[in-house]
């Protein structure tokens, strides 16, 4: 999925037109069909309203981040704040890169993070 | 092939059952085109400045094909790929708030040519436009404008909303500026439709 289709199925979802949406972004209704369409990223600004205008679960907004990143080559704008505050974070995850990590092993990172938390 | 008036109505109204019937027997309320057009038809609505002066409103793309635009930023016409199925709508409808009305009948018009002429134009790489002055209005154009009001201003919902309004309207084009608000469209295709079942 990329995020013009994301976008996309989420304003359907909500009956919201691309009009209304660029209307409540107050961006043009042309910028907002290139974006969904992907032939343009989108702008940072936009993902702080989106979800209040699309009403995203949290998993949703994580998703809608990560897929923005990817439609401009970064890293997912609720991300660097918090990899760049923490040198342990940063450590972290070069060590994780190093040893090539399973997704098996970061998930059950995941999980023990989670459970601990709770 | 040629649609008469009453199998108009019909398809609207067929179109309008299937995506919330309410619209046609609660209290008039202006029909959600763009939702329609997506939802129910699956078609997609592309934003561009289509000319360079606005003289075409908007254009249905029955096939994937390549399609001209003009692009504002370098002031020079462009090409572009585009999928069938989808409504190109003139940015310049988007300008100012008393298009409004003429940005949602373009849509329906679109919408129209979609649902009576895809088996028309389909495969002849060939879009049906709409410009601004047309003049020569043909069977196929006339049928897509009166789809149009036919869906944006449903026939019962007209008839209902004109009777509820006449004791307190006091003159004809108050009540065409009252009900032109209600269903969002121009007063003009309100006088229209009224004259249409001899109201006014």
């Amino acid at each position: 999925m990329t995020f013009g289709s994301f976008l996309i199925k989420k304003r359907m979802e909500n009956e919201l037109s691309a009009r209304q949406v660029a209307n409540e972004l107050g961006i043009s209704a042309v910028y907002m069909c290139d974006i969904e369409k992907d032939r343009r990223p989108a702008p940072p600004d936009m993902l702080k309203k989106l979800p209040q205008i699309l009403q995203l679960s949290e998993t949703e907004t994580n998703l809608m981040h990560d897929l923005a990143a990817k439609s401009r080559n970064t890293v997912s704008a609720d991300l660097p704040e918090y990899i760049m505050e923490k040198d342990i974070v940063r450590a972290a995850l070069r060590t994780a890169k190093k040893h090539n990590v399973t997704d098996k092993q970061w998930e059950d990172f995941i999980r023990r993070i989670t459970k601990e938390s709770e | 092939m040629f649609f008469r008036p009453q199998a108009l109505e019909s398809i609207a109204r067929k179109l309008l059952v299937e995506y919330d019937a309410s619209y046609l027997n609660r209290s008039p309320r202006p029909v959600p085109i763009e939702t329609i057009i997506e939802k129910v038809c699956g078609l997609s609505i592309e934003y561009k400045y289509l000319t360079n002066n606005g003289r075409e409103l908007g254009r249905m793309i029955y096939d994937d094909g390549i399609t001209t635009y003009f692009d504002k930023d370098i002031n020079e016409y462009a090409l572009m790929t585009v999928q069938g199925g989808t409504i190109m709508i003139d940015a310049s409808l988007l300008d100012q708030e008393k298009l409004y009305g003429r940005l949602r009948f373009t849509l329906a018009h679109e919408l129209s040519h979609y649902l009576l002429h895809k088996g028309l134009y389909s495969g002849t790489g060939t879009a049906a436009a709409l410009y601004k002055h047309e003049i020569n209005e043909d069977a196929t154009e006339w049928q897509a404008n009166y789809l149009a009001q036919a869906i944006l201003m449903p026939k019962g919902q007209v008839k209902r909303c004109f009777y509820a309004l006449r004791p307190t309207s006091k003159s004809k084009q108050e009540s065409i500026s009252q009900m032109a608000k209600t269903f969002e469209v121009s007063k003009q295709a309100m006088e229209i439709r009224l004259k249409r079942f001899a109201l006014i």
